[in-house]
């Protein structure tokens, strides 16, 4: 009886890591591009299509399925470029037309996906299966891949930010565009970079995910909803991201495991308005100094 | 050499003439030379008086060339608007002459489009077969096909679009909120309604009370079709006693679910628990969890649709769980492909599978290899319904030798056709007694096993007689 109650909170907090890293996975690409345009990229859904149909198509021609990640990064990336270059570039000084654009690229991806790939669920092959031994329980094997696969995005995010001149010069162009242009930075490059970027990781989002779930051209819209919400609670750093992801997919999974889904959605959504409520800048206050935040910027957001 | 030299060597370029600051600049009013560093821009000349002609021609909006324009364009849509209006008053756009128009309609886009492609495939193929029959009461049938985009308030429009184009007859074949809000317009236009899906019934069985109405004709599984006889079945001869229901939050799988505790209660088993979750939830770990922890003899109903199913199963199983006590009534075979090899070993009971090997579907499945070659999509028990539903009424309004509504509501009952599932006739209760089987699914995406075939079952009544006779 105690051995039964210890396996099933181990699974449950194993569901909860899981849970947590699927969320900051797909939140990730989202985060790039608010954190550093201050951009709402309402197509990310679709982005995260694109990257399960890239790894759709590899299991359809019978190709490792551990090139599905790297598969799915690339066609995002190559998608964003696309429409970054098309007209997104445009619409930097023009944030509410940009929501309007982004949601209309959304409808235009979606249609897009149902008119090459057809309307039918697809079938994707996940790189590893069954079941490894963790602690007390077995657990699923593709769902520790998944926490590995956050930790590792985390881990290369923090260290890129810190260590790297790419870091810099986005910690810069974040701090503030007009100084960070009076240096030398072209804040155009960096921009196309950093949305490049995001729809990458959302590739990377889908081709993870897609093992897992049904691979529909509308299944990303699904997900938008509670990445935008990490995002506005987790504010611009990826610190804050990683504890947003934690808090709200903890709470969802664990309220949903010991009452209802229903009750999850609602819980999420109530403790997403309270933390935004008694922290008005985002988790990214708690995080501490990786933030790019000029002193006079800190002090400012710490006022709320 | 100086900058002069270098011009005179190279050759000019640009559009200006060369310096030569000896060239006196004779001009009457100033005006920028070649050596003017700062050549100014041309100053605006001051507006000058013109005719009233011109004027009216110069006006930025209210000129008589815009407004002739504007009324010519007007006059021609008017005109152009009366003469469509004029023709399709006429007995709609296809039913003038020797053509007789059928709507179907049907989700295109949205989350219940995954059926689609072989939704419209079954439905040509009926239509293409009445016509090589010889039409209905000499007219060929013309399919319209309208989508609902799964969403209801589409689905009402384009209900009442297809009506407008003249249709006789309207199949839908999509989910049951897209079917309320299609059928008033069928009711308003008095043309029959047949909706060729499974679903939960009529009042009497716990389901919706919209579809009674004498012109509602059901080709689709009602609860009592489906679930009493396997759920007995394997209660007594198999010894699943405990059971644990799933399903989506919505009225099917609850009203089904009903249905199967009641079955399970009757034959002796246990209900030990259900749980529902929202169509929109990808992320089952803590139903997977609660799963885990209960016997491994307690056998699990997933009564989820689309995308659910899928989402659910493969995680179930990378959690380790088995599928040999897991049954569901909503997955057909094309949802089993996309679970792939997780799919192994459901059990369902169905009416139609896509690999049957009954004369019938031997018949039909070969038909649709023949026109549509490799590009067969699987006919499920989620799609061919359709094809059904037309042929049923092409019979009717043969039989009927008319297209009036109360003479082929008289005849429905009387005719039969011998199609995939076998012989199918509407009862007097406006649904039709169809084949149970209970059969275990493959890893490729088809029921593969057959455990027991329960017969053709009489479907009970849902309305009560008098709402039928409208």
């Amino acid at each position: 009886m105690i051995l039964a109650a210890q396996i099933l909170s181990a699974q449950q907090i194993l569901n909860m890591l899981s849970d947590a890293a699927t969320l900051f996975v797909l939140a990730s690409g989202l985060g790039v591009i608010f954190g550093l345009m201050n951009v709402i990229n309402f197509a990310q859904g679709a982005f995260i299509a694109i990257g399960a149909y890239a790894a759709s198509v590899l299991t359809q021609h019978a190709i490792s399925p551990w090139l599905s990640i790297p598969a799915g990064v690339v066609l995002g990336m190559a998608c964003g470029l696309v429409v970054e270059l098309a007209f997104v570039r445009r619409l930097y000084t023009r944030p509410w037309d940009t929501i309007l654009a982004t949601i209309g690229l959304q409808l235009v991806i979606v249609a897009a996906l149902s008119l090459i790939f057809g309307l039918g669920n697809k079938y994707v092959e996940p790189p590893v299966n069954g079941e490894i031994g963790v602690g007390v329980t077995n657990y699923s094997a593709y769902r520790l891949f998944i926490i590995a696969i956050a930790v590792v995005l985390g881990a290369l995010w923090v260290a890129t930010e810190r260590f790297t001149r790419l870091g810099l010069i986005s910690r810069a162009v974040m701090a503030s565009e007009t100084l960070a242009s009076t240096l030398g930075i072209d804040t155009r490059v960096v921009r196309r970079a950093t949305f490049v970027l995001g729809c990458g990781l959302a590739g990377l989002g889908g081709a993870t995910i897609a093992p897992m779930t049904a691979v529909q051209p509308n299944m990303g819209d699904q997900y938008l909803v509670s990445a935008f919400l990490i995002v506005l609670v987790a504010g611009n750093s990826v610190g804050g991201l990683a504890l947003a992801s934690l808090i709200l997919g903890g709470v969802e999974s664990w309220v949903t495991f010991l009452t209802s889904p229903i009750v999850g959605n609602i819980a999420i959504i109530v403790l997403a308005a309270v933390i935004l409520r008694l922290i008005p800048g985002g988790l990214q206050e708690l995080t501490g100094p990786w933030r790019a935040a000029l002193p006079s910027q800190r002090f400012r957001l710490r006022r709320g | 050499m100086g900058v002069k030299g270098l011009r005179a060597v190279e050759g000019r370029t640009s559009g200006r003439p060369a310096c030569n600051r000896d060239e006196p600049m004779v001009t009457y009013s100033y005006r920028a030379g070649p050596c003017d560093p700062y050549p100014m821009r041309r100053r605006p000349r001051p507006a000058q008086p013109v005719a009233r002609e011109e004027a009216a021609v110069l006006h930025p909006i209210l000129n008589r060339r815009r407004v002739t324009a504007v009324a010519l364009v007007g006059v021609s849509a008017i005109a152009a608007l009366a003469a469509g209006c004029a023709s399709s008053g006429s007995g709609g756009g296809g039913n003038g002459g020797d053509t007789v128009s059928v709507g179907l309609l049907t989700a295109i886009s949205g989350p219940a489009s995954v059926y689609y492609p072989s939704i419209k495939q079954v439905t040509a193929l009926a239509v293409k077969e009445i016509n090589a029959s010889g039409g209905v009461n000499g007219k060929q049938v013309r399919l319209i096909t309208q989508d609902t985009k799964t969403t209801p308030s589409v689905s009402a429009t384009n209900s009442r679009l297809l009506v407008s184009r003249g249709a006789r007859m309207m199949v839908v074949e999509d989910i049951v909120a897209d079917r309320d809000a299609a059928l008033p317009a069928a009711t308003a236009a008095n043309i029959p309604f047949f909706y060729a899906w499974s679903y939960e019934g009529g009042p009497l069985q716990g389901g919706t009370d919209t579809v009674c109405h004498p012109n509602f004709w059901a080709t689709g599984q009602v609860p009592n079709n489906l679930v009493p006889a396997p759920v007995e079945y394997l209660v007594t001869q198999k010894g699943w006693k405990d059971w644990f229901l799933i399903g989506s939050d919505y009225k099917w799988p609850r009203t089904t679910n009903a249905h199967i505790q009641s079955a399970v209660t009757s034959a002796g088993g246990k209900v030990v628990g259900s749980e529902y979750v929202p169509l929109t939830a990808t992320d089952f770990s803590a139903l997977v969890s609660r799963l885990k922890s209960l016997p491994p003899s307690t056998t699990i109903v997933v009564n989820m649709v689309g995308g659910s199913l899928i989402n659910f199963f493969k995680q179930w199983r990378a959690a380790g769980g088995t599928n040999d006590r897991a049954i569901a009534f909503a997955l057909d075979e094309q949802t089993l492909s996309a679970i792939g090899p997780a799919g192994g070993g459901i059990w369902g009971a169905y009416d139609y599978y896509a690999n049957g090997k009954t004369p019938g579907n031997t018949a039909f499945l070969k038909k649709l290899h023949a026109a549509y070659g490799n590009a067969v999509a699987k006919p499920t028990s989620l799609s061919e319904e359709g094809y059904e539903a037309i042929w049923l009424w092409a019979l009717a309004a043969r039989k009927a030798h008319s297209f009036d509504l109360a003479k082929v509501n008289a005849v429905l009952p009387k005719v039969s056709l011998s199609g995939p599932r076998g012989k199918v006739q509407f009862e007097p209760n406006h649904h039709i007694a169809l084949p149970d089987i209970l059969r275990r699914a493959g890893t490729n995406g088809f029921y593969t096993t057959t455990v027991k075939d329960f017969g053709v079952i009489r479907p009970a009544n849902q309305c009560t007689p008098s709402a039928l006779a409208g």
